[in-house]
């Protein structure tokens, strides 16, 4: 494939955690090839190394050995990383990022949670319009309250707004559901497939909900940090 | 905020003293109310001034009930006065007031036991500066006093002098008669004093008297 | 577009533990109000006593040796023990150089049987008319004024000696035991000093009323401006008899007598101030390692470690501005009562105001506030930029 194409490029990630004198091997040997407009999801059973991997996809953390490539630009080759800031410059460019716990800020109002990440970067070129974001995600009611008045369903959405404002490239969502009901499930899983058909955006989502999972064009199964 | 403001007033009474003039107090009233009312279980006390308590109508009225004006720097308005309250249990059975006079050489402090009723039970110097003090100190004059009340001095003008002949107050003798100012002082003194206590503690009860007369 | 901006953030932040930021806060007024009146207690003090000293109006007084020369003293040794020195003194001070003028007093104490329950002494100082009045011409008059006559039997009375006795000018006085009758021709106002509590009499009549004819127990010297008051007190020192009293040298052995006061207060200040600092440091800690998360998450969405160390950072020089503010406060309008309270803790206190808080004194408390607060952040700041995001966020199972 061209390499214009491509989102993201990873080749043999591995990633060894030393416990002691015991060795773990999260991720062994996984290559990768995310085109841009694509949604995957991962999927695999607890301890399959999909978070891990997802980690290391999204800039995270640094791998043991391998070679990645985010948005074209070398991020690791032969298991050498960038520096915490070179990382974070690439982060806040590419990536948006969705967690299982939704880490609002509980002094902050729906609103100013949103527009935070504007408070350290904005993106040059054009980052997006908070408003238009806060309607399509159905929020505009509840911009003045904090998170401490919202339910699990809307923080949740607060969370993907906020990801959202600097248009990312790729968006990384963790189990997203996980601390939702399967109803809300659905809804969170309709706006990410919403993103990825009418927006463009790239997705990625880790998830053990197999429902979940089928909302993706391709799902990846892991094992023991391999790929099925 | 509160707190604060506690403090501030705190202060400003603190303050006072320092600036009103001097006022008689007992040297050591525990032992003064005690030796005037051995039958007392406690004592309190009041502080009240002219200025406090009605400003200058209350000055004129004082002056007019005295006969006489205030005078001088240190007879003022604002003085304060010490006014003690005598208990027996709960019940109120007298009343300790001293007031300063300008005497001859000094000031002359001369202070009044009273019962309830504004009758003197007792009489005596607590200041006294004369050459012939010790005359004047003696118990027998200030027996003199002993159940006047203030109906007795009505006849009585401190800015002359003058007593209704045949009154108690003529029948007071002077036993200093090389200090014929300083008794006339403490006349005017103790009438001063009955004036104000009825003033201050007991609401008035000679004003309808006066009045009436 | 409305936006927030990192110290709004990080303002909000502190409200999160309300009774925490609040505890901090108050740590922080307290020690910049201990700052604040200690250096303001420096200043005041050494002003008032420099006063109190000016006050005196001669920079040198003569007295007899052994003689207590403050009225003060005086009664508290019952009135005896007065020793005399020899009115020809007088004479061998006018002649050095260095003096401008000179005044001489003389004390004398009876016992009086009929103030207060068993008496008390009542003093006297007898004055020179002609001199005395020059060098304290501060002196301001209620009513009437100075005596000409230096054999008259007449007194001036200061404020307070005078209400005592309830006197004006006209009034009689009595010497007791003699049975001498002054009259009243003058009555000072307040000074602050112990004038108000004096009775002052022509000199020349209280030697001879009390038969001490040519006797002096003290002279107030003035020394000309420009001259050297050392050598002049070395000189005096040669005169038999005689104690030389340098109003310099008191001031400076209360100086250094306060000086230790001062030391130890200033250590508490000190100390003090580390305490808050600590405590500054302590709350900011704790509240950076509970956001953990938060702080990772905020740095996956863009903040560079220098944006969390600004962040962390603002909210102690929030914390610290506050407190400042609040001590400044505190100091300001409890000035009163510290000086209330170190009156009770020091042995000799001057009149007047002892806490002088200036504009420049609140700008120097205020920088010190501040810059505990940019100490103390230092750390807590450095800790919070260098949490890596996926340490703080680690979700269940992988």
């Amino acid at each position: 494939m061209a390499e214009n194409t491509l989102a993201l490029e990873a080749e043999h990630l591995r990633k060894v955690y030393r416990r002691g004198r015991e060795e773990i091997v999260a991720v062994d040997d996984i290559s990768l090839q995310v085109k841009k407009g694509e949604f995957i999801s991962f999927i695999g059973p607890s301890g399959s190394g999909k978070s891990t991997l997802i980690n290391l996809i999204g800039c995270l953390d640094n791998a043991t050995s391998g070679s990645m490539r985010v948005g074209g630009e070398e991020v690791l080759s032969n298991g050498r990383g960038l520096s915490e800031a070179a990382l974070t410059r690439i982060r806040r460019r590419v990536f948006g990022y969705i967690f299982q716990r939704f880490y609002l800020v509980p002094t902050l109002t729906l609103y100013e949670n949103i527009v935070m990440p504007f408070a350290f970067f904005q993106k040059p070129g054009g980052a997006a319009d908070p408003m238009e974001i806060i309607r399509f995600l159905d929020l505009e009611k509840r911009l003045k309250h904090r998170p401490g008045e919202l339910s699990g369903g809307e923080m949740q959405r607060v969370a993907i707004a906020r990801a959202l404002v600097n248009k990312p490239e790729i968006l990384l969502a963790d189990e997203p559901t996980g601390n939702l009901d399967s109803h809300l499930g659905q809804e969170i899983g309709g706006i990410l497939r919403t993103l990825n058909e009418k927006e463009g955006v790239t997705v990625l989502l880790v998830t053990h909900n197999p429902l979940m999972a089928a909302l993706a064009q391709r799902t990846i199964t892991l094992h023991d940090g391999r790929f099925v | 905020m509160r707190k604060r403001l506690v403090l501030v007033m705190l202060l400003a009474v603190a303050a006072l003293p320092l600036l009103a003039a001097v006022g008689c107090e007992l040297n050591d009233p525990d032992r003064d109310v005690k030796r005037l009312f051995p039958q007392s279980t406690g004592y309190r006390t009041i502080y009240a001034s002219i200025l406090g308590r009605g400003g200058a109508a209350l000055l004129q009225r004082v002056e007019q009930r005295l006969g006489d004006r205030f005078k001088g720097l240190f007879e003022t308005a604002d003085v304060p006065y010490t006014l003690y309250h005598i208990f027996k249990g709960q019940e109120t059975i007298g009343y300790i007031h001293g007031v300063n006079q300008k005497g001859r050489y000094g000031g002359i402090q001369a202070v009044l036991a009273l019962d309830v009723d504004g009758r003197i039970l007792a009489f005596y110097y607590q200041r006294l500066t004369n050459s012939s003090a010790r005359l004047l100190r003696d118990p027998a004059f200030g027996a003199q006093f002993t159940g006047l009340n203030l109906r007795d001095f009505d006849a009585y003008d401190p800015a002359s002098g003058h007593a209704d002949p045949g009154g108690r107050i003529a029948a007071i003798r002077n036993p200093a008669p090389g200090a014929e100012d300083d008794f006339r002082a403490t006349l005017r003194a103790v009438k001063k004093n009955l004036i104000l206590c009825d003033e201050f503690l007991l609401g008035n009860k000679f004003l309808e008297r006066e009045k009436s007369q | 577009m409305k936006k927030i901006s990192i110290y709004q953030i990080a303002a909000k932040n502190l409200l999160r533990k309300r009774t925490r930021s609040a505890l901090t806060l108050v740590g922080i007024g307290l020690s910049a109000w201990v700052l604040a009146s200690l250096l303001g207690f420096n200043r005041g003090y050494d002003s008032a006593l420099k006063k109190d000293i000016d006050n005196m109006g001669f920079q040198v007084l003569l007295t007899a040796k052994g003689c207590p020369y403050e009225a003060a003293t005086l009664m508290l040794k019952g009135g005896t023990g007065l020793r005399y020195m020899d009115e020809t003194v007088v004479a061998d001070i006018l002649s050095q150089s260095e003096v401008e003028s000179v005044t001489p007093m003389l004390m004398q104490a009876v016992f009086d049987p009929e103030r207060g329950d068993s008496g008390a002494i009542d003093a006297y100082l007898g004055i020179d008319p002609a001199t005395y009045p020059q060098m304290k011409s501060f002196l301001k008059f209620k009513q009437g004024g100075w005596f000409k006559d230096p054999d008259a039997h007449v007194a001036v009375l200061g404020y307070e000696a005078a209400e005592l006795e309830q006197r004006e000018v006209g009034d009689k006085l009595l010497i007791p035991d003699k049975n001498i009758e002054l009259t009243v021709v003058g009555i000072l106002e307040r000074s602050g000093t112990q004038d108000d509590g004096t009775i002052f009499v022509p000199i020349r009549m209280l030697q001879k009323e009390f038969g001490q004819q040519g006797k002096l127990t003290a002279v107030g010297i003035k020394v000309e401006r420009k001259a050297d008051t050392a050598a002049l007190e070395n000189r005096l020192y040669e005169l038999p008899d005689v104690q030389v009293v340098s109003m310099a040298q008191v001031k400076n052995t209360i100086m250094s007598l306060v000086a230790t006061a001062k030391v130890m207060v200033l250590s508490i200040a000190v100390i003090a101030i580390l305490i808050s600092m600590l405590g500054v440091i302590n709350t900011i800690l704790m509240s950076v390692l509970e956001r953990t998360q938060e702080i990772g998450i905020m740095k996956s969405m863009g903040a560079m470690p220098a944006d969390v160390f600004r962040m962390i950072w603002t909210e102690t020089i929030i914390l610290c501005l506050l407190g400042g503010t609040l001590g400044l406060a505190m100091a300001f309008s409890l000035a009163k009562v510290t000086d209330l309270l170190i009156r009770r803790l020091l042995p000799y206190t001057p009149t007047g105001s002892l806490i002088l808080i200036s504009p420049g004194l609140m700008i120097t408390t205020f920088t010190v506030v501040l810059g505990i607060g940019l100490i103390s952040g230092v750390y807590p700041a450095w800790r919070a930029a260098r949490v890596r995001p996926l340490e703080s966020i680690r979700s269940e199972g992988d």
